[in-house]
């Protein structure tokens, strides 16, 4: 019998009224971008579904669900990155840009 | 431009999220406005409301009941319904002896169009297996028990169907209009978790 009941990985995350769909304002973008350039042709839904399925697989904390929106986003940057759409690279630099701005 | 130092370090995702948004929108592969317009659809305007809708319909007109079980997109369509997630939908009828419920075992495929996105309980890992493995079990945890001889029929969505769950209109329900119907209806009871009942409300789910 385990009584960690918050680590139990069997156990449903609570379910109170759930909230608002996206619990950061960065998964509602992720969620945008990845659905608007599928709209657009750039890529079936099929394919970023494969790479977001890839994701959830190799969790390492099958209980935890927090993480869905990271895989989303590490799904979607994985197909930009198949696609030739936006290198590692240069999503890499570009971050770095944003912390340490140029003056 | 002012920088505003008093604001906490952004979130490593959310630097990343803003990093892809700005190359793509140089690149021209998205428009900021189009983002802004699809978040607001799905935080605001898509949820299980339009679900609702067509389940009430059904439980009160069987032709369109009939026509909804033979092909969900075309029959949601005639309601205005439609969009991604939505394009293959295969609406699922609960009966005294048949439940039906709704999962999605590799990732998180769910009738957008319908409810909306998913809660994070759909999304995780616990459901998405034991949906499968305990369904009668996953039922009991969100208050639905029921009899042995009831067979439940678990639905995993693939990289084509959706499923939606049809419930079973209520006893005593008879004198209700459409629209008093689908104020019964919750996003539950469609992903088949729990029945509709004379006391659900429909409006205390977002």
């Amino acid at each position: 019998m385990s009584k960690s009941t918050d680590l139990d990985p069997a156990a449903l995350p609570a379910k109170p009224e759930d909230g608002p769909p996206f619990q950061a304002p960065w998964q509602a973008r992720a969620f945008a971008v990845a659905v608007t350039m599928c709209q657009a042709g750039y890529y079936t839904w099929d394919e970023f579904r494969s790479r977001l399925m890839a994701e959830i697989a190799r969790q390492s904390h099958p209980g935890e669900s927090t993480e869905y929106y990271q895989h989303w986003l590490n799904a979607l940057e994985k197909l930009l990155a198949d696609k030739g759409f936006v290198g590692g690279n240069e999503l890499d630099a570009k971050t770095r840009e944003l912390v340490n701005p140029r003056r | 431009m002012s920088t505003n130092h008093h604001n906490a370090p952004e979130s490593e995702p959310a630097l990343r999220v803003k990093a892809l948004e700005l190359l793509l929108t140089e690149k021209g592969l998205v428009d900021p406005q189009a983002l802004d317009l699809l978040v607001d659809t799905y935080e605001n305007k898509v949820g299980p409301k339009n679900g609702a809708q067509v389940v009430a319909r059904a439980w009160v007109d069987p032709a369109y009941k009939a026509r909804l079980l033979s092909n969900g997109t075309a029959a949601i369509a005639e309601l205005g319904f439609s969009g991604m997630q939505g394009e293959d939908l295969v609406v699922v009828e609960n009966t005294p002896e048949v439940h039906n419920l709704i999962v999605c075992t590799l990732c998180s495929c769910y009738p957008w169009p319908m409810l909306g996105l998913p809660p994070v309980w759909y999304k995780s890992a616990p459901y998405r297996s034991r949906a499968v493995s305990d369904p009668r079990g996953v039922l009991r945890e969100f208050g639905l028990e029921l009899a042995p001889n009831v067979e439940i029929r678990v639905w995993d969505s693939s990289a084509e169907i959706r499923y939606l769950v049809l419930p079973e209109r209520p006893k005593g329900t008879e004198h209700m209009s459409e629209a008093q119907l689908a104020e019964l209806i919750t996003r539950d009871s469609m992903i088949g978790v729990t029945k509709v009942t004379l006391d659900s409300k429909a409006g205390s789910q977002a």
